[in-house]
Formats: C-alpha cells, structure tokens, sequence
C-alpha cells in the first residue's frame, strides 16, 4: 500500500486494525482502516484509534514507555535519552489529567479535543 | 453528610453492613464477596489492633506514602509489587473495562442511545445513591446482580436505534468503534420494518401513501449521496491536490485550498453580474458615440483603446430604461404595448445587482470564517503543546519517501526548538537583555515603518506626476503603466526588505516571527492601496471633470491587476528557479528554497482587493481574476514541484487558514466595501457616461425609484414606508449595533464561565486520582497484612511441635 510504505507507525496500523491483533488484514478491515482514516469520520472516532496505535504494549494506558516508543519512532532515533525522556515527562505532565503517570482514552481524547490540526493531519487522501 | 466517613464508621460498629458498596459492572459476585469479606477482616484486625491508620513499614517495594501528593505508577522499574487479589480488583475496574472490549462498547452506546431518547425525562440527581461514581452514573448501569450477555445487550442496542430517526441513528453508527461487518448488521437490523407489517394495520389507500412517502424519501436519500460522492469526484484538481499533499504536507497545501476558495468566490460573484448587467446591455448594445479605435496589442495590458468602449467599462451603460414597451410617441397616438417585452431599467439594475452580490460575498465570507475559527480555536489550545507536537503534528498524508525524511527532520527540529525554549525560560534573562532586546525591537519596527511611509510617498509623488502628465494621447498610453509599474516593484521590493531587517530581531517563537512578517507585508500593501484610492476618489475626479472618471478608475485597476500578475510570475521565475539554480551551481548547496507561503497568500488577497474594488468600474473584473488564479494555480504547482521544499517551520495550518480567511475579510473586503460605499453615496458621477450620468449620486437611482413607487399607488406603499422609516432613519441602525454588541458581550462572558468550569472539572480530576491511588495502596496494605498474618499463623502452627520436641529432648 502507497500511502503507508514510509509511515513509521505502519506496522502498529496493521496490528490495530487486523483482526487477530498480528498484522494480517482482511478486506473488510482494510475497509475499516480506510474508513477511520477518511475526512469523514468523526472526532471521537479517529481518537480512538489513534489511541490504540500510540499504545504500543496493549494495556489501554499510554505510558511512559509507549510515549518512549513514539517519540523515537517519530524522530527516527535521533533525540538522545535525555531529550526524549524530558519530552515524554512534559507530555505527562501536560495531558495526565488524574495524575496516574499515565495517559488514558478520557485524558487522550481531552487532549486531541484541544488540537484542531489532528483532524488533517489524521487523515489519509485516497 | 457524604457517605464514606459512614462507610468507615460501618466498618467499626456494624460489620456485617454491605450496604451502600459500590458494585462493578463485571465480576460482581466475586468482587462483592470479596469486599465482603475484607471489610469483616479488616474489622476484625481493628478491633484487635486499634486503628492505625497511618502505620507504616518500610519495605522494598517503595509504596507511596499516602500523605504524599503524587502518588505515580512508575513503569517496571519503581513499580509497586501488587499481590494478585488487588491484580484482580483493579482488573475489574470500571475504567478499565468500559470502551475496550465489543460488548462494553455496546454498552456504552446502548446507554448513550437511551440517554438520547429519554432527553427529557432525566432522572433526578437526588434518587442516585450517593455512592454511585459520577462515571457510573453516566452510564446508568442496572444495579443488580444479573450481567446481560452479549446478545442481549445488542438485541436492546438494536432496540434502541430503532427509536431514533434516521439522520441520529446514522450519526450514532458512525461513531461507533467496531468494525464495518458489524455496523453494517446493526444497521441492517435497525431500520424500520416496512411492508407487511404495516399492511396489516392499515388498509386502503393510506398504506400505500405511507410505502409511497416512505421509497419516495428513500429514493431521495441515495439520490443525495450519489451527487455527493459525484460532486467530489468532480472536484478540480482533485488528484493534483493529493499530490501535493503526498509531497509537501499540509501546510503548503492549505495555500492551494485557499487558492480554491478564493476561485469559489470570483465564481459566486460573477453569475448575478453577467446575468443582469453585462448580458443585458449586450443584447441591447447603445449607439456608438465616436470613432471605434483599431485593436493594437497594447490593449491587453492597459485596458484601453479598442476596450475603452466595450462592455468592460462602466462608462459603456446606458441610464435609460432597456426594451420599453412603446418607444417615444412622436406622433403622440397611443403606444401599442409590443407582445412580450419587459422594461428593464439599466440604473437600477446596475446598483441592486452589485449590492446584492456584494452582500451575499459578505454573509459567504463571514459564514465560513467563522466556521474556521469554530474549527481551529478552543479555549485552552495554547497548553500542552508536547503532547499536541507528539501525537498530532505526523502529517499521516505525505507519502514519498524523501518527504517523510523530511517531515522527521521537521518534528525532531520541532520538539528541539521546544525544549530549548522551555529550557531558556527557565533561565531567565537579565533586566538588561530585555531591555536590549525592546530596543531592538522597537528599532525594527520603527524602520519598517519608515519604509511604508517611504514606499506611500513615493506612490503618491508619482501620482501626482502622472496627474500632470495628463490627458495622454493615444500614441503615449504607455506612459500610463508606469504607476502600476512603481506600485508593484514596491510591493515586490518591500517584503525582502523586511526580511532582511527581521534578521536583526531574534523571536522567541517562530510562529511569531511568521505572524510579524504578514503583519508588516499586509501593512505596506493596504496603505499603499489607501493612498491608490484616495488618489482616484479624491484627486482624478477634480481633474476629469467632464470626462468619464469612471472608465479611467476601471482601467488603472485592470492595469494594476495585469501588472501584478506578471509581477508574480517574475517573482516565481527568479525567488524560486533562478535561485534554485544558483544555489546548486555556484553555491554548491544541497537544498531547495523555500515555499514562501505567507508572502503567496497576501499576494492572493491582494489581488482580490483589486478585484472588489474594481467591480464597480468594470463589471467583466471578475471574469479576468478566474483567468488569473487558473492560470497561477497551474504556474505555481509547476514551479513547487520542480524547484522548492517544503518550510521547516512549525506550521499549524488549520490555524493559519483561520488567519487567511480573517485577513481576507478584514482588511480586504471591508476596504473594498468602504471604498464602494463611499463612490456610491459621495461621489458624484461623471455627467457624460455611465448609468448614474443625470444624478448627483449613484445611489439617488434607488431613491429616485422609491420616490416613483410612492406616486404608483398604496397597493406597494410598503416599500416606501420600509425605505423611509428603516434605511433613511439613523435610529434602527443604533439599535441594531447595540443589540450586536449585547450579544457580543453575552458571548464573552458565556466562554469566561465555561474556562472556568474546565478548571473546576480538572482539578476534579485530579483529586478523584489521588484518591484512587489512596484507596488502592490502602487495599494492598490490607491485602499484605492479610498475607503476613496467615504467614505468622502457619508459623506459629509449624514451631510450637518443633519447641515441643525440643522442650521434650531437653527434658
């Protein structure tokens, strides 16, 4: 698939949307992927999704090491540990609403509520 | 009088009371048996012991201490060690169980479902036990011990969506986390039945009125999205946006989606204009006053000569009324009416076409500005801007490789920028760096101020020459593009200027540096304009005195527009190839220029400046502006795709498309509409061309009319009295403003109320985990007691035999 061959997060994609939860998609979950990913899904829809993508080890918390695994994934590796712990440490500081150390789909989904660009940028044109 | 100090003192005195647990949703039995349980030992223990609530023991798992703040699970490696009963209640958790498998989603939207329904008829909040938690509460469990199965919760689901109409039973659908397959079937099961089932009911004609209404609407329905979905498919460039996109990201696309948008609205504003005025005067063309002019190519850039009289210009119009019934009785017999003629009167036509496509340009800009600014602000979007940059800034569009290398050098500069602000604001600068930095600033500003004063002067000196200059005979009306020339190398050389004074000055933010940049451009260009306006309104009336102002006003905008356009394709040619070019051979550098998307974007709204307020003069401006944004539409992706990158800055571009759109309407077509306003009501109208040539202004056309309707009779005696008590009376325009500005201030004060509530609610939040965290460590406290006292229970059981034994070999 085009659109996917260099995103980072690809294979987190496939794992999410696939049935099974090991990366092999069926056409109707192609659909699903297509269908979330389109202009026309609502918010709350596509942050829920966005929520299981980013939660790396499937425990329905993003934590600190989920957001490790993400900014590292988004630079390529090129941030030293310092630089990327101090980043996940200001992401939790920011958006940890009841202070568990860790993000939830409420504290999620407040914090997307807040950034108007995830709508566009979420998206996939086909 | 909550009722958990209740609960702990149940705990004391009676502890075999389970009233008033709270119950969770899955598991409930075991949970509440186990609870049951627990509240029993831990009485007992008490009992025993005496309360000590805040023992301690230091242990090496590193429990948080209870009175501490921050109470933070830490990943595997300070992690409290959990015992397995504390595991499996906090497995159970209605947080963690609520949204994640089918059946809690179903749920979870059943609840939703009901709630949608029973809008009105909500339950008091004084009949919900007290106990309940604000999230059970929303969710409206039943509390009893029965968990419904899967099937069953869907059955009732299905139910439910049944009850709702169909564009909320979409909606609900649309948003629902499952898969396709499965929304397909509840779908599928929830329309309504049709058919046999109301044929047994109703018989006659009123059942086939329902099947007929009911495939009638269907019919309809799919009739509608099949023209959606082929609008889209039919949307211009289409695939040329999606490559864009794919290649340079959002930010350089939201330049080209505006490039769209101002083509919509050209498109708007010219249909009424070529119905109503230009076609109409073409079909009833006047009689030529003079000498057509042969056509020289000269025309094309200074809009005179063979155009002057031609439907381009408004001094072509006629003021008289088109296509009378009779024509002038010169033998005074009585005029046969001819068979199917209207009288169409020009004057009248020409000002209420223009106002009327000048407001409905007005209500479309405002409606979609403010949809934009809906979409791109909300209150407190200025927080949190990590976790904004981590989660929402990777452009998941952009699809060419060399592309997402950059977006990932983008993101890593980004987040780099980030930490070195915040790192600097922890250290803050002396009082003395400050003021330096005022200064500087104060500097800069200042000379960027000059240069607009100075670039204002210039345009009106050489306006003034060109005053002198005039009448221009026919062979020098080249001499007439000098000014559009000196007003564009101005508004070219400008910019760069500012960029290289910029440099001075060091912005903390570099969004800020973008927003100072347009600031500055935009002033040059508006008061550069100002001083073009004021010199044709106040300066070129007094000269032109009984020729037709009006035609000279159209064409200087005509020139002005063909010189911008060739201005900016000289622009494109050297800011972007030329300097590609020399930047590879000579400098030897590797990368691109920059798309310049800010300088683009005023330059577009530039042009449709001219274009609004040229309309009035040249009704076919429009026409021309289409021309000339398909035309640079085309140009400018040539040139992106071949010679530029896309910009390193952070670039919110749902905002920024929020800011061009105030822009436009703003400083733009508000000027243009006071410019307008103001040759309508003030001006008065040259006497030897034109629609208006016999009135003192353009607008006593609409009185003169009024006036008319007056004498006409007291069937439409309405229109006069609307006109006379509404318009001419200053009084409902007073009360009018107040009543806006009441519901302005409504506004305000409703959005302060709701900041105020979001912090109220946070810090709920926050409370409602830390004692969360609370409640949990003082269970595996428990727990761990528990553990430790069966532990001394089976020793004691094991040394006594041994001590026994002993006592009995000592014996």
């Amino acid at each position: 698939m085009p659109e996917l061959k260099d995103n980072p997060f690809r294979q987190r994609i496939a794992q999410v949307f696939s049935e099974d939860g090991d990366g092999h998609m069926t056409l109707d979950n192609f659909l699903d992927m297509f269908s979330v990913m389109s202009e026309m899904a609502p918010r709350d829809l596509k942050a829920y999704y966005a929520f299981k993508i980013y939660d790396f080890n499937n425990d329905d918390y993003i934590c600190a090491w989920d957001l490790e695994q993400t900014v590292t994934k988004l630079t390529r590796g090129e941030l030293s540990t310092e630089e990327v712990s101090l980043i996940c440490e200001k992401v939790l500081d920011e958006a940890d609403g009841d202070h568990d150390g860790r993000l939830s789909l409420e504290d999620f989904q407040n914090m997307i509520l807040r950034a108007p660009d995830f709508l566009s940028t979420f998206h996939i044109r086909i | 009088m909550s009722q958990s100090p209740a609960f702990v003192l149940n705990v004391l005195e009676t502890p075999e009371d389970p009233e008033g647990q709270e119950p969770s949703p899955y598991d409930e039995s075991e949970v509440h048996d186990s609870f049951h349980q627990l509240i029993q030992e831990q009485s007992r223990w008490v009992a025993e012991e005496g309360l000590e609530l805040q023992q301690r023991q230091p242990e090496t798992g590193a429990l948080g201490a209870s009175g501490s703040d921050h109470e933070t699970m830490l990943g595997p490696e300070g992690a409290p060690v959990y015992s397995m009963a504390t595991l499996r209640i906090l497995a159970s958790m209605p947080s963690r169980t609520i949204g994640r498998s089918r059946g809690a989603i179903i749920s979870q939207y059943y609840s939703r479902t009901v709630k949608l329904r029973r809008r009105a008829g909500r339950p008091q909040l004084r009949d919900m036990g007290r106990s309940a938690r604000p999230s059970l509460r929303l969710y409206d469990l039943e509390l009893d011990s029965a968990v419904l199965e899967e099937e069953e919760k869907r059955g009732l689901l299905v139910k439910e969506l049944q009850g709702l109409t169909a564009a909320q039973r979409d909606h609900m659908l649309r948003g629902m986390p499952l898969s396709l397959a499965e929304k397909r079937g509840l779908r599928e099961e929830s329309r309504p039945p049709r058919g046999k089932h109301r044929a047994q009911w109703h018989r006659g004609l009123l059942s086939c009125c329902d099947q007929l209404r009911d495939s009638c609407v269907l019919a309809s329905h799919n009739l509608g999205l099949a023209l959606l979905s082929g609008l889209q498919a039919l949307m211009p460039w289409h695939y040329a946006l999606k490559r864009i996109g794919g290649r340079f990201g959002s930010s350089v696309l939201s330049y080209f989606l505006f490039l769209k948008t101002l083509l919509a609205f050209n498109t708007l504003l010219l249909p009424p204009l070529l119905a109503f005025i230009v076609g109409v005067q073409a079909a009833f063309p006047p009689a030529p006053t003079g000498p057509v002019p042969a056509f020289t190519g000269l025309e094309l850039l200074t809009g005179g000569g063979y155009f002057t009289h031609s439907v381009m210009y408004y001094g072509y119009y006629s003021n008289a009324t088109l296509n009378q019934p009779c024509a002038s009785p010169l033998d005074g017999s009585q005029c046969t009416p001819e068979a199917g003629s209207l009288p169409y009167s020009m004057p009248l036509a020409y000002l209420f076409t223009l106002g009327a496509a000048f407001f409905i340009t007005c209500i479309t800009l405002v409606y979609s500005m403010s949809r934009s600014f809906g979409e791109s602000y909300r209150v407190g979007s200025t927080s949190g801007v990590h976790a904004i940059t981590v989660f929402c800034s990777w452009d998941y569009k952009v699809t060419q490789r060399w592309a997402t290398r950059l977006q990932h050098d983008n993101i890593r500069t980004q987040l780099k920028e980030l930490l070195a602000e915040w790192q600097s604001r922890q250290h803050r600068r002396s009082a003395c760096g400050q003021l330096r930095r005022v200064a500087v600033l104060g500097l800069v500003w200042l000379l960027c101020l000059g240069t607009t004063l100075g670039c204002t002067l210039a345009v009106y000196t050489f306006s003034e020459l060109m005053i002198k200059q005039s009448p221009v005979s026919a062979e020098r009306e080249a001499v007439l593009l000098l000014l559009p020339l000196v007003v564009c190398l101005l508004n070219l050389g400008g910019p760069y200027l500012f960029r290289i004074l910029a440099a001075l000055e060091r912005h903390d933010s570099p969004v800020l540096e973008v927003y100072v940049a347009i600031c500055r451009n935009l002033i040059l260009k508006m008061v550069t304009l100002g001083i073009l306006c004021y010199h044709w309104l106040g300066r070129r009336v007094g000269t032109l005195k009984d020729q037709c102002w009006e035609n000279f006003v159209g064409q200087e905008l005509y020139r002005l527009m063909v010189m911008d356009f060739i201005f900016t394709l000289l622009d494109t040619l050297l800011g972007e190839l030329v300097w590609r070019l020399f930047s590879e051979k000579q400098l030897k550098r590797k990368g691109k220029p920059e798309f310049d998307i800010a300088g683009n974007v005023l330059e577009l709204i530039y042009g449709q400046t001219l274009t609004w307020l040229g309309v009035l003069f040249s009704p076919l401006l429009p026409a021309m502006q289409i021309i000339k944004l398909l035309l640079l539409f085309y140009i400018k992706k040539a040139s992106l795709m071949a010679n530029c990158q896309a910009p390193r800055r952070p670039w919110k571009a749902s905002h920024m498309s929020t800011v061009f759109i105030s822009l436009l309407c703003f400083p733009s077509f508000l000027g243009a509409a006071v410019f307008l306003c103001y040759a309508v009501w003030q001006v008065k109208p040259s006497s030897t061309c034109g629609p208006f040539r016999t009135l003192d202004t353009m607008y006593e056309a609409g009185k003169v009319w009024v006036r008319r309707l007056e004498k006409a009779g007291p069937r439409v005696s309405w229109l006069p009295w609307i006109h006379r008590y509404l318009v001419e009376d200053t009084f409902p325009i007073y009360l009018v403003s107040a009543l806006l500005l009441a519901v302005i201030y409504l506004n305000i004060q409703v959005v302060k109320g709701q900041r105020k509530v979001i912090c109220l609610l946070k810090e709920q939040i926050s409370n409602e985990g830390e004692d969360k965290i609370f409640l949990i460590n003082k269970l595996q406290r428990v727990y761990e007691r528990k553990e430790r006292s069966r532990a001394g229970r089976t020793e004691e059981a094991v040394t006594p035999p041994a001590l026994l034994t002993d006592g009995w070999d000592a014996q």
